[in-house]
């Protein structure tokens, strides 16, 4: 019986061994077909105990144990070579089924908002911030709202400033977004805090001039509204639009609907304050025009000039893009040229 | 503006560099664009004396010079082509490595093996003309006059030891357009005192037999604030002195002759135009009035001009004498014959000047300055100033006799202009009383006021001045800062302001006490504005000035400090196009932006007859293709298509949102519609890829669009569609007619489309809210059809929907086309989606739903199940 038992040992060993030298394909298969020649209802080594019966009873204990141990031995080297078959198997088929992860891949592109809306986008999440609500203004609008309203007069040189396309003598295509303010201040009391930002018109066109192009003004009139609050809001814009480390300096210029008027400069983007190009080695660069609203236009627009003060200010939109981008000519903005527009869609680290 | 910095000095102790002068002016409103220094035009170019000059031994044409040039050396050989030179001679000597002004590097050199170790210089080589020095224009070398220190550099012999800086002038300042008024307000800032201008002269008899007598027509009353006039007699014609003119050339200016020069001069020194004619080409009167419509003049520049009675012009009794503040006519110039003139110097009214001048397309240095604002206080000055130079550079005698002034003020022209009367005459400049007088009034439509005036400055406190009350709490409340009273007083009267306190006055209004502190009495201040300064209206106007000089580096950040909290953000209708440029960059479509002017070709290439009829016009387009408001975006996106193409951009999608403008005779402005373009092309690219910028804004709110044919010019006859949302056309698309595209030179089939937005956005419910989710899952059957070919998808859709009301899909997944089918028949095969919202539906349910679909599709369509 011992004998028996041993001899059955070496045979399983034998057995599962050639399996696995002769068989890739089927391994599995093929192993489970030995196992049940051994393991199965009529296998080898159930027969073996079955015939337990026919040892003697005292002998039986000791018998008894043997095979069970070689059960017991037979189950885990069948688990044991399955699992090995199993992964041999993977292994053909990982082979067989691998492709080039290289290859492109397959998804839903996106497309991408203008570098101008960007901008605007970014400048509106901005001062919405701050509790600006944005206005819509035409594009079209009367002597009144685009120049009369801001102190601009007829045949005031400061019309000059900007050429203007008219439809008629009355009707002309907005030269500013500033008109928007007078509409704003007639149709809102105090506190008022508004963007208007849009298309702006004027007859000129070159590297740095479309007659087409896109201006931001804001207005805030309130009670106590001081140079001091237009040049901090300014000055956080800059840190929000541009980085934290970004300057600003007011310097005195002109505007008719502003008094005292502003011209904010800002650190430069490129050089940091330290002389460029860019910046003509001045380390500053010119962004927007603010002021104090003229009391002349606060009283155009009914606002009482004893309890409320205010501040605008507006900006070029694609000025700041070129500036925040880098972009050297204002007329690849209106050129569409996929290859350019594409550029804004996805970062771009430092060069 | 170009100023001279030596001229400045003239006025002013300044006592910083230009650079520094340049940061101060910049920090306080003037930006200094330019600061071009003379000195460093040449390099290393000294006064040489020539001591010696042999023949070149090899050459005939050149001369071995043996220069002293000093502490440089002595005997320094130069050689020369040029003829002039002689022993004896100072000289222009560039040295070894040294740079003239038109950019040549002199270096030691030989010629025909004699060695030269310079340059002597001309005064082209030295950048001057006669203006700098007198022989400068000359053929040759430059010989410097009288004895000259040997080694010296020559920038301070030739006059170009100076430093030009072009300051940038703001429309509210035309006191500062000239040297003067620029001087002025370097005194305030400096704290310098300003020097007086010597206008001191001496006036004689006339001797002219005939002197004309001025006259003021109430056209020119209106059209004038002051007019003065000034004969002068035994005029010289000679040059003006070297440094006059050297000033005139470093401001850009040419010098004539000195009666010109002189008229210039004062133009840059107190930017008051004025003009000389020949009094004997004078016929009887001098008479300011308007012209006549299509009256005719030949001007300086010898062009004719035809005049309307908008323009202001200074005529005799006979002819045009000159456009009033543009420029003079030919027949009343001065020239070289020129004996007596008549001076005028007048405050034009500067609109007047500006529409004159456009109308005209004559911009001249003199409207230039009408048009930015000549202030009266001024004039005055400027005539007096001009008569100094007349008679103390001995250019001509101020007669006694006719000198004339008149102020205007606050006229009003109800008369017209045919009313030529001689209102005005006149009183004299330097006489001291009253000459001409009123001759009359007419009614009492204006008033015409004359004022005495005395040999001095006292002409000032005739002047109506501009005066604010304010306080000074309220100039610091303005600023958010606080500037002390004195700091202010100091700052205000530096810049020629007066100010008075009112005593025990006692301001009231809408003020944070707290900010300023307990104290409730503020003094109010009367400022007084200097004469010159046109631009002051108000408190903010002072504010200013205080400001620009105390700095704005103490203007503090506060981020709106006292302002109520407002909410602030983005309304639905933003919102809602925002989503909709959101959804199109979510299916690959890239912004862009185009401009909103069209061609009129462009709605000849459409066929838009209609649309164009509609269209803005533009009166001053910068060309013809910019010359209409586009009524559709279109034309503009085809545009951009085609510039792609052109880049070989092979696959491409985009989209722009803009407004639409159409005339709107009810209204003032038109309307303004926001509308939604989109073109797409590429290989991937079909009808169907098209119809999905329509299909996702249906997912997206939720909407039911109907695709009806359209058959226009510019898209493919068989695959266009004019799109309806709740019976209104919210848009269209299709495939570029192959005609257009023959036309435009484009390859690939382009699609491309609009969207009404403004319409659409009525339609369009941005509302989410939850549904109870079913716990029964969808069930699902493929159909596949056998019909004629021109049953269209939605026909079928429509049938298999309205059978039953589980039905909740209905999708096209294989369209199969063969004449194995039968003539003219296809096949198509939807998946039919079945929702069980109540309860679950068993299989055979679904087949007898089937069965239906099929029936019914026999019945209304005859369409077969395959």
């Amino acid at each position: 019986m011992q004998k028996k038992i041993a001899t059955l040992k070496e045979e399983i060993q034998i057995e599962v061994q050639k399996v696995f030298l002769q068989e890739n394909e089927n391994l599995r298969q093929k192993l489970f077909e030995l196992k049940m020649q051994f393991l199965g209802k009529t296998g080898k080594l159930t027969d073996l105990l079955k015939s337990m019966k026919d040892v003697a009873p005292e002998l039986r204990p000791e018998m008894g144990k043997y095979v069970n141990e070689l059960r017991d031995y037979a189950e885990k080297l069948f688990a044991e070579k399955e699992r090995l078959a199993r992964e041999k198997e993977m292994a053909l088929r990982y082979e067989r089924e691998k492709i080039d992860i290289t290859a492109p891949a397959i998804f839903q592109k996106k497309g991408g908002l203008h570098p101008i809306t960007l901008i605007q986008n970014e400048l509106i999440a901005i001062f919405t911030g701050f509790g600006f609500t944005v206005f819509d203004s035409t594009e079209f609008e009367t002597d009144y709202y685009n120049f009369q309203a801001l102190n601009i007069p007829e045949d005031h040189p400061s019309r000059d400033m900007q050429d203007t396309f008219f439809i008629h003598k009355n009707l002309l295509l907005r030269s500013q977004t500033s008109a928007g303010q007078v509409h704003v201040m007639e149709q809102q009391l105090p506190p008022i805090k508004i963007l208007t930002t849009g298309r702006v018109y004027r007859s000129d066109s070159d590297a740095t001039h479309s007659p087409m192009f896109h201006q931001m003004e804001g207005l805030v009139v309130d009670k106590n509204i001081t140079l001091c609050d237009l040049k901090g809001l300014l000055d956080a814009f800059a840190k929000r639009m541009f980085d934290c480390n970004t300057k600003t300096r007011l310097r005195p210029s002109y505007f008719p609907f502003t008094e005292p008027s502003v011209e904010v400069d800002l650190s430069c983007v490129h050089c940091h304050g330290k002389g460029c190009k860019i910046c003509k080695n001045t380390g500053w660069i010119e962004i927007l025009g603010a002021g104090m609203v003229n009391e002349r236009v606060l009283q155009t627009c009914k606002i009482d000039t004893a309890k409320y003060s205010g501040f605008a200010f507006g900006l070029g939109i694609e000025r700041i893009a070129m500036i925040k981008y880098g972009i050297p000519d204002i007329r690849l903005f209106f050129e569409n040229d996929i290859r350019f527009l594409k550029q804004f869609n996805s970062a771009k680290g430092e060069k | 503006m170009k100023v001279p910095f030596s001229w400045l000095k003239e006025y002013v102790d300044i006592d910083c560099n230009a650079n520094e002068l340049a940061e101060k002016l910049f920090a306080s409103g003037f930006e200094v664009e330019e600061i071009v220094d003379l000195e460093k035009s040449v390099e290393n170019i000294v006064v040489g004396k020539i001591v010696a000059i042999d023949r070149h031994p090899n050459a005939d044409k050149l001369q071995v010079c043996q220069i002293d040039c000093g502490k440089y050396g002595n005997g320094i050989q130069i050689l020369t082509a040029a003829k002039n030179v002689a022993v004896g001679d100072f000289v222009p000597v560039a040295l070894h490595d040294s740079k003239t002004a038109n950019g040549m590097h002199i270096l030691t050199t030989k010629m025909r093996g004699v060695d030269s170790f310079g340059m002597l210089c001309s005064g082209e080589e030295l950048g001057i003309g006669e203006e700098f020095y007198t022989g400068a224009a000359a053929d040759g070398i430059l010989i410097l006059q009288g004895e000259q220190q040997v080694g010296q550099a020559i920038q301070a012999v030739v006059g170009l030891d100076d430093i030009v800086l072009d300051i940038a002038i703001t429309a509210n300042r035309p006191d500062c357009q000239s040297i003067y008024g620029i001087a002025r307000e370097i005194a305030a800032l400096l704290d310098k005192p300003l020097k007086m201008l010597d206008t001191s002269y001496t006036t004689v008899y006339s001797s002219i037999e005939h002197l004309p007598k001025m006259i003021v027509t109430m056209g020119g009353l209106n059209l004038c604030r002051q007019y003065m006039g000034q004969v002068l007699q035994d005029v010289v014609y000679k040059e003006s002195p070297k440094w006059m003119q050297r000033r005139l050339a470093l401001c850009g200016m040419r010098a004539k002759n000195a009666v010109v020069d002189i008229t210039n001069y004062i133009l840059l020194e107190l930017g008051q135009p004025l003009h000389a004619f020949d009094v004997d080409n004078i016929q009887e009167n001098i008479v300011l009035r308007q012209a006549e419509n299509g009256e005719k003049a030949v001007l300086l520049n010898e062009k004719e001009v035809t005049l309307t009675e908008k323009q202001l012009v200074i005529a005799d009794n006979e002819k045009v004498l000159a456009l009033a503040g543009i420029m003079g006519s030919q027949v009343s110039a001065v020239n070289i014959n020129t004996k007596n003139i008549f001076l005028e110097c007048a405050t034009f009214d500067r609109a007047n000047i500006r529409r004159s001048a456009k109308a005209m397309s004559m911009r001249t240095d003199a409207s230039a300055r009408y048009e930015k604002g000549v202030d009266s206080y001024t004039g005055l000055l400027a005539m007096k100033r001009a008569l100094h130079f007349f008679d103390n550079l001995e250019v001509a005698k101020v007669v006694q006799e006719f000198s004339a002034i008149t102020e205007i003020q606050k006229c009003s022209n109800s008369i017209g202009s045919e009313n030529m009367t001689e209102v005005l005459k006149i009183l004299p400049v330097h006489a001291g009383g009253l000459v001409g007088k009123i001759s009359g009034y007419i009614g009492n439509d204006y008033q015409a006021a004359i004022r005495i005036v005395d040999k001095t400055y006292g002409y000032r406190e005739s002047i109506e001045q501009i005066q604010v009350q304010t306080s000074y709490r309220k100039i610091n409340a303005l600023l958010g800062i606080k500037v002390s009273e004195s700091k202010i007083k100091n700052i205000l009267e530096r810049l020629s302001f007066t100010v008075q306190e009112i005593e025990g006055s006692r301001e009231l209004g809408n003020i944070d006490y707290k900010l300023i502190g307990k104290c409730l009495e503020h003094r109010q201040i009367l400022v007084t504005a200097p004469a010159f300064r046109e631009d002051i209206e108000g408190y903010a106007d002072l504010a200013e000035e205080v400001i620009r000089l105390y700095g704005y580096q103490h203007v503090k950040k506060h981020l709106l400090q006292k302002a109520e909290i407002t909410h602030g953000g983005l309304n639905a209708q933003q919102q809602f196009y925002n989503s909709i440029k959101d959804i199109f960059v979510g299916q690959a479509y890239q912004e862009s932006i185009t401009f909103s002017f069209i061609s009129p070709k462009d709605y000849l290439l459409f066929a838009m007859e209609k649309e164009a009829v509609q269209s803005v016009t533009i009166c001053n387009p910068i060309g013809e293709d910019f010359s209409m408001m586009r009524t559709t975006l279109l034309p503009s996106m085809l545009q951009a298509v085609s510039t792609n193409m052109r880049k070989n951009n092979r696959a491409v999608r985009l989209f722009e949102c803009a407004n639409v403008y159409k005339k709107d005779t009810t209204k003032i402005l038109p309307q303004e519609n926001m509308t939604l373009a989109f073109a797409l092309y590429g290989e991937n690219e079909s009808f169907y890829t098209a119809k999905g910028a329509f299909a996702v804004l249906e997912e997206q709110f939720a909407l039911k669009f109907d695709y009806r044919v359209i058959k226009n010019h510019y898209f493919h006859h068989g695959r266009a569609a004019e799109v309806f949302c709740n019976g209104q056309v919210i848009g269209c698309f299709g495939e570029l007619a192959p005609t257009l595209a023959e036309e435009l030179s484009i390859e690939y089939p382009v699609y491309l489309g609009e969207i009404y937005l403004h319409i659409l956005e009525k339609e369009c419910n941005q509302k989410k809210y939850f549904t109870k989710l079913t716990k029964f899952s969808d069930m699902y059957r493929d159909i596949s059809l056998l019909m004629p070919q021109d049953i269209t998808c939605k026909a079928i859709e429509d049938v298999i929907y309205s059978t039953d009301s589980s039905i909740t899909n209905v999708k096209l997944f294989d369209t199969y086309m063969d004449k194995k089918l039968g003539e003219n028949k296809k096949s198509l095969a939807f998946t039919i989606t079945f929702e069980n919202v109540d309860r679950e539906r068993k299989p055979e349910e679904i087949d007898s739903i089937m069965q239906q679909v099929v029936n019914n599709l026999q019945q209304k369509l005859n369409i077969v199940r395959r």
